[in-house]
């Protein structure tokens, strides 16, 4: 089973996305904003990190940047964001995030089909151009 | 006398002339929008006060010029529309009015948009000229601007609450919370139906915007139109397998691989199926079909359900309407449905019509251009309902 970092500021989300993703097996730890994040993969390892984007503190975007520095950055990122066509969504992308999910759509068995098809997919090049 | 009567009329037709022409002059000054008239070479003939104050240039500059050497039509990134895209053009050769927006380039060299509307001028059937009406809409694109920013923010806040209410009304749902009674489930559906309800509101609201506003893009790219057809009706089977409603597909012979924006053909397609779908009674039947005719594809959506009543046709693609005799069976529905995807039709440059009888059943059309759709180089690419 997997290691999975949830970065995201709802505590009522992030505990439901948890409590799924336990269900399920796997190791699941949470951070509030991108800073804490960054405080906690000092001593976790993800397979893959869900990522909300608008985040007090640190946001998703600034995470992503911060991440690729680190030189560990070896999880795969999907966006969970409510927004949508947004600048913040395709900057996202273009730093490497492998997918993005519209938070208001999602339930428990999409959240695992998700986590468990890009678990199954082959890690790919991040983009690190910043 | 003759001589003398000939002068005299001659004298009078001059007046009348100069008259009408004054009369002419100022019916055209008075004109609130920019006019522009060229004769079949494209020399332009007439020019109004608007016009010249639109795009920074005195009459002197414009009268007896080459319509393009005054009339910069641009696209949002400052390159020329190429000569057969000009709408003057295009009304010209096909001898029909063409609406459209672009942009134009000022003399000042800065960009703005504009909205146009030009036709032939026909003399004995045969096109010996061109009249463009132009608009500056900067103000009307700005406004739009503010009005899709204010719904991407408000859908953004409403759908936050919106994601905690779906996610947990699931949880229990699935039996994260342990197990539940029938009545409990009951319950639940009603939350979870809500939910799905406000969120599918919420990416109408936001694609009307986009749509209403012109900023949405349209990206053509080959498209199969007979897996595009399999797929939706394929997404979509489960609603009708809930109502035991027999859903059929049937191809017409040699359908064209057509240029267009595969996203936007689906969500028309997927909308006028699930009313088919939700607008035909238990055991019903629906049938889609798509054929090729001479210069387009037409698909079919037949159900035989509630149909529309003929006081209530004329309103169907109306934002915010729905039949009278619909709001009792199905109370649900927000009216807003084909009223997008009339407009998402015209931006591929197709068409939807319909036509109905109350409880015999309903025929939707959508016809595409066998040319395929223009390229709309807008902000926003349309978000499938509840995708």
């Amino acid at each position: 089973m997997a290691k999975i970092l949830i970065i995201e500021d709802d505590k009522d989300l992030n505990a439901a996305y948890a409590l799924i993703l336990n269900a399920e097996s796997h190791t699941v730890q949470s951070a509030y904003n991108g800073s804490e994040a960054l405080v906690l993969l000092k001593n976790f390892n993800p397979d893959l990190i869900l990522l909300d984007l608008l985040m007090p503190v640190k946001s998703g975007v600034e995470f992503i940047k911060e991440y690729a520095k680190s030189g560990s950055d070896h999880a795969k990122i999907v966006i969970f964001t409510n927004l949508e066509n947004s600048p913040e969504i395709n900057e996202a992308l273009e730093l490497g995030a492998y997918k993005c999910i519209v938070k208001s759509w999602t339930a428990p068995r999409g959240l695992i089909k998700v986590v468990n098809d890009l678990l199954s997919e082959p890690l790919r090049a991040q983009i690190r151009e910043n | 006398m003759e001589e003398t009567t000939n002068k005299l009329s001659d004298q009078s037709s001059n007046i009348l002339s100069k008259e009408s022409e004054a009369r002419l002059e100022a019916l055209l000054t008075s004109i609130g929008e920019g006019l522009i008239a060229t004769d079949e070479r494209g020399i332009i003939t007439r020019v109004n006060r608007v016009a010249l104050l639109t795009l920074g240039l005195k009459k002197s500059d414009v009268l007896g010029k080459r319509y393009r050497e005054v009339m910069v039509d641009v696209y949002e990134d400052g390159s020329r529309v190429p000569n057969v895209n000009l709408p003057i053009t295009r009304a010209f050769l096909s001898g029909n009015t063409v609406n459209d927006h672009l942009f134009c380039l000022r003399s000042d060299q800065t960009i703005f948009p504009i909205s146009v509307c030009v036709s032939p001028i026909m003399l004995h059937g045969k096109p010996v000229g061109a009249i463009q009406l132009f608009r500056d809409i900067s103000d009307d694109v700005i406004t739009d601007n503010i009005k899709a920013d204010f719904m991407s923010i408000a859908s953004h806040q409403l759908r936050t609450p919106l994601s905690a209410i779906n996610t947990y009304a699931h949880l229990i749902n699935d039996g994260y919370g342990g197990p539940l009674t029938a009545d409990s489930k009951i319950f639940l559906d009603v939350i979870l139906s809500a939910a799905y309800r406000m969120n599918e509101l919420i990416d109408t609201l936001l694609n009307i915007t986009r749509v209403e506003s012109g900023s949405l893009m349209v990206d053509p790219a080959p498209v199969n139109l007979k897996n595009l057809v399999k797929h939706i009706v394929e997404e979509i089977k489960h609603s009708a397998e809930e109502k035991n409603i027999d859903l059929k597909i049937k191809f017409g012979r040699r359908i064209p691989i057509v240029n267009t924006d595969s996203l936007l053909v689906q969500e028309v397609l997927a909308n006028l199926l699930s009313n088919a779908i939700k607008y035909t009674g238990d055991g019903g039947s629906v049938l889609v079909t798509l054929t090729s005719r001479s210069t387009d594809v037409l698909f079919k959506v037949k159900d035989n359900g509630y149909g529309v009543p003929a006081d209530s046709q004329k309103y169907i693609f109306k934002k915010f309407f729905r039949a009278s005799n619909i709001t009792s069976k199905e109370p649900n529905g927000t009216g807003l449905g084909l009223y997008l995807i009339s407009m998402i039709a015209e931006a591929l440059d197709g068409e939807v019509w319909f036509q109905s009888k109350v409880n015999q059943g309903s025929t939707f059309y959508f016809s595409l251009p066998h040319k395929g759709s223009n390229k709309k180089d807008g902000k926003f690419k349309l978000q499938r309902v509840g995708k």
